[in-house]
């Protein structure tokens, strides 16, 4: 117990009584307080002291502030953030030297620190070195090749090889029972726009096969991507096992697609999943609710989603495989020189190598999967960059490769994830592999004897059978899907034997060439590259002097940046309504969030075509609403560029163009009559008005300037300007007296912007070398279409062309007056794309 | 082949289609929509030697006077011969160039015909999903024209056996000779 004693303290001044133990908790208690204080203190200080101020007289430098090497090394990063904060930076650090970055270890840190932020594909050092390289969709892709060579990666893909990474398409796998997965990809896709995925042809596994998906029964709207799509053979028929499928997906619309199939499958990631706890022992006996815990898994390889019952699963195989793709005529001949059968005796391995022996591709089952395991592609290299020599190829193959095609043909152990992890775990590294060639290797260049035992490679190859309208077979080639790992070793080999490299450039120019778009304006892919392109143009526009903008309210020209296929829908929506009376007005209202849709059925494609090129009636059915795919070409000279106008002849153009013709003249049909500009006077004002307001300002600060260096000894300077927010609200405002008004504001703004009525825009367009003339892909609504047939005179139907009727619209560029004639057809391939 | 663009086109083809005909192809299309005809590219002739230039495949959609510079050009660069490769419809284009040639030629060049069958294959992609891919094969009439320079001052010079002596061998022969005198 504590006994009370009296004693006596001078300081205090008295006595004072104090007790004669202290209980541990309440200094415990006490210490924790004083302990808290003293790390709140450390870590928040109160003064208001710079780091260096605080430090001793002995210990300043000059100019501390200004380079933080001149503090205490444990003080420099406190120093660095005060600093940071107030706004200053202070000097950053000498870059290290290149020697010292060149080490191996430093080298390799930089890089996946610089992959943190995008995703790099295997090829993306040796693309870096020669590319253009741009961020898209996540990724760091090459764009183009840093030499000029636009026309060679025609030759290559025409005559040539050109060889493209596309290995940032995600591969997704879904396993399951047939009938489940159809039942699914129902909802997700339509019977009208091609075969189904569980089509026979492609469920055999033979083919690789494309497949149109929307959102969820959102049919004909609401489109996501077409998808390639490949089944795993199944090993012995009839029996219901769960198939394989394999799907490539666009990395723009990846995730969008695996939400819709999440939601299709009622998939459940299982990162974080559930688990029924096991009853404790004691109490079995009793009925107890049951209890779950919580498992999560911290890094997941590979993400996987499953159904309640175990039914479907799906797994991301995001950077697992590569996937490569040549396009020319002697791919072929590259993919013997470079692939050898690891056994050559099976009958896979000698079919495939009968098969690339072939002269063209052309010859094959179109998109055929063939598994091939070969050699190392390390071992196969010439020592120069060359072409592969042309070899004598069995004439009348063909027939043989139809029918005497063995039944294990597209099988490989790329299917198995165990195995694709076993080949990436036993390959040979580049450094090992160059060590032991430099120990073993007696005659350079020759072959080694550990080479023999290095592991083979499982490859996929997809045969791709190219353009099926205009230029027969271009854009053929082949696929080559690659294991993990090995990307590199392929890539070298193939550019070796003389393959062209290309970027995402030639996707597109690749596409032009063959008449067709890879990516739709109704997708989200087509969306978001045509608002990336439209922020690109406007960028430009601004950028340039005044004097050399062109001025598109003269033009005439509602949108100048981007094609606004809602209001273009819009308003030929309008039109068609009223004219066909009230009855569907609930119709225009329903659909009155303005979304747009390609037309994508294929019978109603064929009809349509029948009737552009032999006359037959209008169908029907065609919804007048949708956008119809269209190639133009231009009748006589002129240029095209992407978000071109095409527009309805009127009575006078096609006399007009018969007169021109029968007169051989290449004039321009109709020039546009410049309108005038009402908002010209208004932008020299705004411009005059707001030169002379900064000039106000200015000569307020020097006359304040000025005040204050009557009364001052020292030097004083002139005020900041602070102007930067009003410049840029007067740039704001400069942009938009110089656009016109959005299409959006007013009605019927864009079918009527012109003199001549707008019913299409063009997407891509440019000079196509395979038909040596100015080719471009368009969209047009189909109200549209079916006026312009209408209205078609019958003289116009009489130009033949390759002996079939052609229908001309006319065209005009965005920057331009001039309208042209042009050819037009409807694409068909818009439901089996080539590219 | 637009007309405005090329005024002057060859004369004796024979219209690729007539309307009619379309039309009845399209309604044989039509009347089996069980499938799509994809048509593959007509196989080539392997070549053995690495010169594929002098192989020339005419198709209906060059333009005929391009082809004809480009034959022109092969012959005027030093081509012995070349062969033209025509099937179908394009035989009387090549027939027509060929002759084209040797006219203008005034009598240099002269030709060899020979005519062949090629046999081709088409695939039919089904339309519905229960089908798989069919086969059509069909035969279609080939021909090829050897145009080769018939020209008498042409004169083959045979390869030496044995290669000229180099300068500086000859300087070395001579400095030899030199030091033995």
């Amino acid at each position: 117990m504590a006994s009370q004693k009296l004693e006596y303290d001078a300081s205090l001044g008295g006595t004072e009584t104090l007790p004669s133990h202290v209980s541990s908790y309440q200094y415990a208690a006490g210490a924790l307080k004083e302990i808290k204080s003293l790390i709140d203190e450390a870590q928040l200080p109160a003064s208001s002291k710079l780091i260096f101020q605080t430090l001793p007289k002995h210990m300043r430098r000059r100019a501390m502030s200004h380079h933080p090497k001149r503090l205490p090394r444990k003080y420099r990063a406190a120093h660095k953030s005060q600093m940071g904060k107030a706004g200053n930076q202070p000097v950053i650090g000498k870059r290290p030297s290149r020697k010292y970055r060149r080490r191996p270890k430093n080298l390799m840190r930089e890089y996946v620190r610089r992959q943190a932020k995008h995703i790099w594909l295997e090829t993306h050092i040796w693309h870096a070195k020669r590319f253009h390289m741009i961020d898209r969709w996540g990724y760091r892709l090459p764009y183009a090749s840093c030499d000029k060579t636009f026309r060679a990666c025609y030759r290559a893909s025409a005559n040539h090889c050109l060889l493209q990474d596309m290995s940032f398409y995600i591969c997704v796998q879904l396993q399951g029972s047939m009938a489940l997965l159809t039942a699914g990809f129902a909802r997700l896709s339509s019977d009208r726009c091609g075969l189904s995925i569980a089509a026979k042809t492609y469920a055999l596994g033979y083919r690789e096969g494309s497949i149109e998906l929307f959102a969820d029964g959102q049919y004909p709207r609401g489109a996501l991507q077409r998808v390639r799509f490949m089944w795993r053979r199944e090993k012995a028929a009839g029996t219901p096992a769960a198939r394989t499928l394999w799907l490539w997906l666009h990395p723009a619309a990846a995730e969008a697609i695996i939400a819709q199939l999440i939601g299709v499958f009622q998939l459940k990631s299982t990162k974080q999943q559930t688990l029924p706890l096991p009853p404790p022992a004691e109490e079995a006996g009793k009925q107890q609710p049951l209890r779950f815990w919580t498992q999560t898994k911290a890094v997941e390889r590979r993400r996987t989603y499953v159904n309640a019952q175990n039914a479907v699963e799906l797994q991301v195989l995001q950077q697992e495989l590569n996937r490569y793709r040549l396009t020319g005529e002697q791919s072929q001949r590259l993919l013997t020189a470079s692939l050898r059968g690891q056994r050559p005796d099976e009958k896979q391995s000698k079919y495939c190598q009968n098969a690339l022996r072939l002269n063209t591709q052309q010859a094959l089952l179109s998109n055929l999967i063939m598994g091939f395991e070969v050699v190392d592609p390390r071992l196969h290299r010439p020592r120069k960059r060359s072409n592969p020599s042309v070899q004598a190829t069995p004439t009348d193959f063909a027939n043989f490769l139809y029918l005497q095609r063995p039944d294990n043909l597209p099988d490989s152990c790329l299917w198995d994830a165990e195995a694709r992890d076993r080949l990436s775990d036993n390959m040979l590294t580049v450094h090992k592999y160059e060590q032991l060639r430099q120990q073993s290797a007696v005659v350079p260049g020759e072959p080694c004897a550990f080479e023999a035992s290095l592991q083979s490679v499982p490859l996929l190859l997809i045969q791709r059978p190219g353009c099926n309208e205009g230029r027969l077979g271009y854009g053929s080639g082949w696929d080559v899907v690659a294991p993990a790992d090995y990307g590199m070793a392929l890539w070298k080999t193939f550019i070796m034997w003389g393959a062209r490299p290309g970027g995402l450039r030639e996707f597109d120019s690749v596409a032009r060439e063959a008449g067709v778009e890879v990516h739709l304006p109704d997708t989200i892919a087509g969306k978001q590259l045509a608002g990336l392109a439209a922020a690109e143009r406007r960028l430009r526009y601004f950028r340039l002097p005044p004097n050399k903008r062109c001025n598109f309210r003269k033009l005439a020209v509602v949108s100048p940046f981007t094609a606004p296929w809602q209001q273009l829908v819009r308003d030929w929506r309008i039109s068609s309504d009223a004219s066909e009376g009230g009855d569907s007005n609930a119709n225009a209202n329903g659909d009155a969030d303005g979304a747009f849709y390609v037309l994508r059925d294929h019978r109603l494609l064929h009809k349509l075509k029948g009737c552009v090129n032999l006359a037959l009636e209008y169908p029907p059915q065609v919804p007048g609403d949708s956008l119809i795919q269209i190639r133009l070409q231009l009748v006589a000279r002129g240029q095209l560029r992407a978000n071109a106008l095409i527009c309805l002849p009127t009575q006078e153009d096609w006399l007009q163009q018969r007169r021109q013709f029968q007169r051989r003249d290449v004039a321009p049909v109709y020039l546009e009559p410049a309108l005038p500009d009402a908002n010209e006077r208004q932008r020299k004002a705004s411009r005059l008005d707001h030169k002379r307001q900064l000039k106000r300002l200015r000569a307020r600060r020097v006359r304040e300037k000025r005040k204050l260096q009557e009364t001052s000894m020292r030097r004083v300077h002139i005020r900041a300007a602070h102007t930067a927010l009003l410049v840029r609200e007067q740039f704001e405002h400069m942009c938009r007296l110089w656009l016109p008004t959005e299409p959006a504001e007013t009605l019927d703004s864009v079918r009527r912007q012109c003199s001549r009525e707008v019913f299409g825009y063009v997407s891509s367009a440019g000079f196509n070398y395979s038909e040596a003339r100015v080719c471009g892909v368009g969209y047009v609504v189909a109200a549209g279409l079916r006026q312009l047939l209408a209205e078609r005179p019958d003289s116009a139907a009489n130009i033949n062309y390759g002996g079939r009727r052609s229908l001309l619209c006319m065209v005009r560029d965005a920057d331009s007056l001039v309208y042209r004639f042009a050819r037009l057809e409807i694409s068909e391939c818009v439901f089996s794309s080539p590219c | 082949m637009d007309s405005s663009s090329n005024p002057q086109t060859e004369r004796g083809t024979k219209p690729k289609t007539t309307n009619s005909s379309n039309r009845r192809n399209y309604n044989s299309q039509r009347a089996n929509p069980n499938h799509r005809v994809v048509r593959k590219q007509p196989p080539r002739a392997a070549t053995n030697g690495s010169d594929n230039r002098h192989n020339i495949y005419i198709t209906s959609r060059t333009d005929f006077r391009a082809q004809q510079k480009r034959c022109e050009d092969l012959l005027n660069s030093g081509a012995k011969e070349i062969f033209l490769h025509c099937m179908g419809y394009s035989i009387t284009r090549g027939l027509n160039l060929a002759l084209r040639l040797i006219a203008n030629s005034e009598g240099a060049l002269s030709y060899a015909i020979n005519t062949s069958t090629i046999q081709l294959l088409d695939e039919l992609h089904p339309l519905c999903d229960e089908d798989d891919l069919t086969f059509r094969q069909r035969n279609n009439s080939a021909l090829h024209i050897k145009i080769y320079n018939s020209s008498l001052f042409d004169i083959v010079v045979p390869e030496l056996p044995a290669k000229p002596q180099t300068q500086q061998r000859r300087q070395q022969q001579q400095k030899k000779t030199k030091q033995q005198q």
